[in-house]
């Protein structure tokens, strides 16, 4: 027990390294990609346009109501038959994730534009700021700072939920745990030990970042 | 045909709901004129003036700034809103931009002036309002009435031919109001046209070149401020100034 050359060794660090690479690659490429599709339905959300508002309120709606393994099974084994195209995994993990997250990340969004005073958009409108000038100048960027914590703890939920990818074969950093240690010596506590350490760090890094872009300004 | 007053209300109506808050509104503002508008809380001033700037639409009638009517449509909006400063009763600077890049932000933005241009130019008023070391400072980290003043700023920034205050004072500590007023005192006298909604009885006495009274929607009286002040015609303006005056 004591001995834990066969977890420590260059070939096995090596191997949980490269998923621990999968899962941040996987996390920062859902964390871009929901980011943006989530402010552009939040915005649609709030559209004065009917269409759009119906369509964002039923895409967000909807994907709130389903749990992330469906979606993730369904971008995996379904979508690839509707657009007729063979998605790999990680495409298909990323896509899963990313869709999901979107729905999540405009209510957060959707939360925060609304709480920008109505005052400092009349003050911009009085300048000469056209609508478009005052979403990118004005409110966005301020909903954005005052949203930074609920949109951290998301993308650390994002971060976590990674590891659901395992069941459609991406070999992420849980998944190459459960494979170490389904080999000799078959011992699972000091690999979980090891991978509930990088999750906190990872997360914990994550975090620390979001808590710097939020104290930057405000 | 060429206008010459500065701001002109003609006939206009507008309705909240069932509440008729502007009622049979004719006004004319000459340039450079400083017109100052009192009245009980809920008599329509507030209203008024945020429809020279298109903050609010009228129902009925036609406001003209500089001789362009304000219409819905948003490019000739705009236009008119470039020459029509505005200051807030609660300021509204933007919370994440320096008191400088408050005041440069549309210069630059809408009038494309070359960012160098803008920030000596906000030097400039940030100097002009008694705050040239607050130039790095957010609004956060800013008194009342230092905010204020900025936003005094922000608006001339613009070189706006029109120069409306919604109650600049009304949520200031006693002792920031003078520091606010001073400012507005010195800008009176540079020839820009001013519409001032206030409370500020002293301010409209000493510097406004016409008080106008308004009661439930209507203008009920205009007068010189000494004519006003001294011997009210209407018999609301009276009871308005024994309230206000009493003590």
């Amino acid at each position: 027990m004591t001995d834990l050359g066969w977890l420590f060794n260059r070939g096995t660090l090596t191997f949980l390294a490269g998923g621990l690479g999968v899962t941040l690659e996987l996390a920062a490429i859902a964390i871009a990609i929901s980011f943006v599709a989530g402010i552009v339905l939040a915005l649609a959300r709030l559209s004065r346009w009917h269409v759009l508002r119906i369509v964002a309120t039923i895409y967000i709606e909807g994907m709130r109501a389903l749990p992330l393994l469906l979606v993730i099974f369904f971008a995996y084994f379904a979508l690839p038959r509707i657009i007729g195209v063979k998605l790999d995994p990680f495409t298909a993990g990323a896509i899963a994730l990313s869709a999901f997250t979107a729905a999540l990340v405009a209510e957060i969004v959707r939360a925060g534009i609304l709480a920008v005073p109505k005052g400092l958009l009349e003050a911009a409108a009085s300048q000469g700021l056209s609508p478009a000038q005052i979403l990118r100048i004005v409110t966005l960027p301020i909903a954005v700072r005052q949203m930074m914590p609920a949109l951290v703890a998301q993308f650390v939920t994002l971060l976590k939920d990674t590891s659901l990818t395992a069941v459609i074969g991406i070999l992420e950093l849980t998944r190459r745990g459960q494979i170490v240690f389904a080999q000799p010596p078959f011992q699972p506590i000091p690999v979980f030990a090891l991978l509930a350490l990088i999750y906190f760090t990872a997360n914990f890094g994550l975090a620390q970042a979001g808590r710097r872009l939020e104290t930057r300004t405000l | 045909m060429p206008s010459p007053s500065a701001i002109e209300f003609s006939g206009v109506q507008k309705w909240f709901g069932t509440n008729h808050v502007l009622a049979d509104i004719d006004l004319a503002i000459a340039p450079g004129e400083v017109v100052v508008i009192v009245g009980p809380s809920g008599s329509g001033k507030s209203t008024l003036i945020r429809c020279i700037n298109g903050l609010e639409a009228v129902q009925q009638g036609t406001v003209t700034v500089d001789g362009r009517r304000l219409t819905a449509k948003g490019g000739e909006l705009a236009a008119i809103r470039r020459n029509v400063g505005m200051v807030f009763q609660a300021f509204h600077l933007y919370p994440h931009k320096t008191a400088l890049e408050n005041i440069t932000l549309a210069p630059i933005n809408v009038k494309r002036v070359p960012r160098e241009q803008a920030e000596s130019e906000a030097r400039a008023l940030l100097e002009r309002v008694g705050l040239p070391e607050k130039a790095a400072a957010y609004p956060a980290e800013l008194s009342g009435g230092q905010q204020q003043r900025v936003a005094i700023a922000r608006a001339l920034a613009m070189q706006p031919k029109v120069l409306l205050f919604d109650e600049p004072t009304s949520a200031l500590d006693p002792e920031m109001i003078k520091e606010v007023l001073d400012v507005m005192k010195a800008l009176a006298h540079t020839g820009i046209t001013m519409v001032v909604v206030t409370h500020e009885m002293g301010f409209a006495r000493e510097v406004g070149d016409r008080v106008v009274f308004m009661d439930a929607g209507h203008i009920v009286e205009q007068a010189a401020p000494e004519r006003f002040f001294s011997a009210p015609a209407n018999p609301r303006a009276q009871l308005f100034l024994s309230k206000i005056l009493a003590h």
